[in-house]
């Protein structure tokens, strides 16, 4: 039965990777459902009174501290300390998951490996704890000449590796790709994000999407307890 | 150990206000306009939004893309300093057994640089609960006393929202409250759907950014991220709204820097100033004053009162009741995501709005509580999150996750699934209990050696029924439109119910009450026990309705600053 159909169409098992796919973006940082009231430490995620891991953790000096420029944020305030092989991995797998096209840059293009040396050098927990999850896949990769390999070889090597369950490095590193893309400008557009355009008023959803949403609505049926 | 007036605070003061955030800001702005000569005493450091916030700066411009760290935990351009549920030098404890996390700011104007602006009334019912339902303390005011202090309040910060007529959710005079923009299309969706299938009014929230024009504060430019503060001063910060008036009276001098430790009294036992640390160079100073005003945050002032030790108060200062600390609360939250077909692939258009929450759902139940069909007794609101906002790292992360594929149908998927996701949170009210309580840890000090917070947290059975309803409901509401929840649901409600504190709604420390034996202040906010001291944030709630705390810190702020200002024209003090 685990993979009965909901009414949504998903299977259960959908549904229990989708859950995870939460789970698991949250350690990323805040999402845009999070906003409000500790970034990503809400839903069910216990939230540590005063952490000895943050101590622990970090040093002060290590990170940007507590009171960075946020007008003119930077992205040196740690040295860079991932090998130029994997950073070439890096931009091969990357493109391959996430792969350019006519309309849609290539991760590569667009910085990804930029991205990941800041990340996977930077000095807290969460960033910490990528780096050690991630060098021995990226030298693994390295080893095996996956960037050098033809374009059809490196799709059916990360179908392999997205097809199994225990590759939790190549989960990773798909979410941190796909999470670094959509965030520059160029993926945000290509993702539909539209706006930081200051504006007199503001405009509303449009009336297709209007309509669209008081059809769906229209089907919906009132909730009957079962109880 | 003697300990020396501030040298560059030797001229006299009437009154010492500690703490800049909506306690502090507020009364140190009325009792200045009052002409009342005011020293503000600020923890954290000075903080100018017109001159620091990031309003157009891109997250891919930050480090590691503006991903929260143990450094900037909100993210890196969220607006808080120095703070944080960790605050290097500066720890606090957690008792056993307990669930509890403190959010804090250092800085000038605290939380109100970042909050939500959600800025709802309590309605009447709400300062009366135990005479309604036994549960609790009553107020000693009630909603008749604060109503002129709400409109007063809202006519000065600039409030968005309706008049609905809503059942102990207040209507505001008319003409007062900003329009408030339209529902995005998650929302939209959300008050189609609840409507429909739960029968829950969706309505148009009550937050604290101008839709027009206001005095000299220009209207939201809907671009940017509230979180981040207002360098436009088109939403409320202390540090736009409340202290640049104030200081243009000359009647404010502001000292930043400077953790308050004690209030002292003199040999009548009045309040006659403060000590605070310098916390540049470690040494301590102290200034006199007629009057003192706590708006250090709930926990904060209550930690200020017992350290505040002398002969005639062993215990903690205005602690004769033992109250100090007691009686805290928080919201009861349960809060879930879900992915809602409906909302996939919808037209891209500009869903930025105001950033925050355009709508809300105010409490529903009160004919199925006087039918008996509810096991708990008092009110809940949902508040809605989603949309299509300027994405950040975790979205992305959770959309891919979402998809399941890799290569160009990523990139659709994505697309199709960007602003599919909602997140709606049910707050409910905790009722105060004798296992939730703030005390000085007997061995933990902070880096200036002064004994630091440990809390106690537990939810009582009432607590409990509130969460309990509030999963079912979002199970349920959810189901009926089709969405898939994507938050765990299996834990036990123990667990499901979120720590004490992590909502951010701390209140009832210092509570006031009507009488000196079970309570700290009186119903203007003085302490029952300390003449000329004052506690004007939510230390002093009595209890702590399911609506946001803000607007009523600021509105009994204002009531107690207006109190003093009696006083002292009266010569009374
Ligand atoms: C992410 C988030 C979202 C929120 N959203 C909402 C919302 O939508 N609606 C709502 O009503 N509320 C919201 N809140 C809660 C809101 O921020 C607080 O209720 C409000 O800021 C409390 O005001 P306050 O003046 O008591 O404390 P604060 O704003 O915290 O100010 C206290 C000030 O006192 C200073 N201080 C502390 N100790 C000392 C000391 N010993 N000496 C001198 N100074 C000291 C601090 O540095 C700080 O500047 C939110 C909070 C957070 C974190
Ligand atoms: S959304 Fe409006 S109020 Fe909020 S920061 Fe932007 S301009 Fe200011």
């Amino acid at each position: 039965m685990s993979d009965e159909t909901k009414s949504s169409g998903l299977t259960r098992r959908q549904t229990i990777a989708w859950t995870a796919a939460v789970a698991g973006a949250l350690g990323v940082g805040g999402t845009l459902l999070m906003r409000q009231y500790h970034g990503g430490a809400d839903d069910g995620e216990a939230l540590g009174p005063y952490d000895q891991a943050f101590d622990e953790g970090v040093q002060a000096s290590e990170g940007y501290g507590g009171d960075p420029d946020l007008l003119n944020p930077r992205r040196d305030y740690w040295p860079r300390t991932v090998s130029a092989p994997h950073l070439v991995v890096i931009d091969a797998l990357a493109d391959t998951v996430l792969p350019g096209d006519e309309t849609r840059p290539a991760p590569s293009m667009i910085g990804i490996g930029d991205f990941f040396s800041e990340w996977l050098s930077a000095p807290y927990p969460a960033q910490r704890g990528d780096r050690a999850l991630l060098e021995p896949f990226l030298e693994q990769l390295h080893a095996e000449g996956f960037a050098n390999a033809d374009k059809d070889a490196q799709v059916a090597r990360a179908e392999v590796l997205h097809a199994d369950e225990t590759e939790t490095a190549f989960a990773r590193f798909l979410r941190l790709t796909a999470g670094a893309y959509y965030t520059t400008p160029e993926g945000a557009a290509i993702m539909g994000f539209i706006g930081n355009q200051p504006m007199q008023e503001w405009p509303g959803p449009p009336d297709d999407v209007i309509a669209h949403l008081e059809r769906e609505a229209a089907k919906l049926t009132p909730f009957k307890s079962e109880l | 150990m003697p300990v020396p007036n501030d040298p560059l605070l030797d001229s006299e003061y009437d009154v010492t206000v500690v703490g800049s955030g909506a306690a502090g800001g507020m009364a140190a702005y009325v009792l200045a306009n009052e002409g009342v000569k005011v020293l503000m005493v600020e923890a954290g450091r000075d903080y100018e939004p017109t001159l620091e916030t990031p309003m157009f700066n891109l997250p891919s411009e930050a480090p590691l893309f503006a991903a929260s760290t143990p450094d900037k935990e909100q993210g890196f351009y969220d607006a808080t300093v120095g703070g944080g549920r960790n605050i290097p030098g500066e720890p606090y404890t957690v008792a056993e057994g307990s669930r509890f996390s403190w959010w804090r700011a250092r800085m000038l104007g605290g939380r109100t640089n970042h909050w939500g602006r959600v800025s709802l009334r309590f309605g009447p019912y709400d300062f009366k609960g135990y005479s309604r339902d036994g549960l609790g303390m009553d107020w000693p005011i009630s909603y008749e006393d604060i109503a002129p202090y709400y409109d007063k309040v809202e006519g000065l910060i600039g409030v968005f929202g309706e008049a609905e007529g809503i059942e102990n959710s207040p209507d505001s005079p008319a003409g007062l409250l900003h329009k408030p923009p339209k529902p995005r299309a998650h929302e939209l969706w959300l008050k189609l759907a609840l409507g429909r299938t739960m029968n829950v009014p969706v309505v148009p929230a009550h937050s604290a950014i101008l839709t027009r024009q206001h005095g000299n504060r220009p209207a939201c430019f809907y671009a940017t991220d509230c979180l981040r503060g207002c360098s436009i001063a088109a939403n409320f910060q202390s540090t736009t709204v409340l202290i640049p008036p104030a200081r243009d009276t000359g009647n404010l001098t502001i000292r930043t820097d400077a953790p308050v430790y004690e209030v002292t009294i003199d040999a009548n036992g009045e309040a006659n100033g403060v000590k605070f640390i310098d916390a540049e160079t470690g040494a301590r100073h102290r200034v006199k004053a007629r009057a003192v005003m706590l708006g250090a945050s709930t926990a904060e002032s209550a930690r200020i009162l017992l350290n505040s030790k002398s002969n005639l108060f062993p215990d903690g200062l205005a602690n004769s009741s033992g109250q100090v600390g007691r009686n805290m609360t928080d919201t009861v939250k349960v809060g879930m995501i879900a992915q809602v077909p409906a909302l996939e692939g919808l037209t891209p258009y500009n869903d930025e709005g105001v950033s925050l929450i355009h709508s809300y759902a105010p409490w529903w139940g009160y004919d199925a509580q006087r039918a008996g069909q509810l096991d708990f007794m008092r009110g809940c609101h949902l508040e809605f999150w989603g949309g299509r906002l300027q994405p950040g790292v975790g979205d992305g992360a959770m959309l891919a996750g979402l998809s399941g594929k890799i290569g160009s149908g990523l990139h659709d998927d994505i697309r199709r699934l960007y602003g599919s996701t909602v997140y709606i949170s049910v707050n409910g009210e905790m009722i105060p209990n004798d296992g939730s309580y703030c005390e000085l840890d007997p061995e933990v000090k902070d880096r200036w050696g002064l004994p630091v917070l440990r809390f106690n947290w537990r939810h009582d059975a009432h607590d409990y029924a509130t969460a309990s309803y509030q999963k079912q409901f979002l199970i349920d509401a959810f189901g009926a439109m089709n969405a898939t929840i994507l938050s765990d649901t299996s834990s036990p409600i123990e667990q499901t119910i979120r720590a004490g504190g992590s909502v951010v709604h701390e209140a009832g420390a210092c509570r006031m009450g009507a009488s000196a034996g079970d309570s700290v202040l009186n119903a203007n906010g003085e302490a029952w026990d300390v003449p000329g001291l004052y506690v004007v944030d939510a230390g002093a709630f009595t209890s702590n309705p399911d609506k946001n705390p803000t607007l009523t810190i600021l509105a009994l702020a204002w009531r107690a600053a207006d109190h003093l200002v009696d006083a002292m024209k009266r010569g009374e003090r």
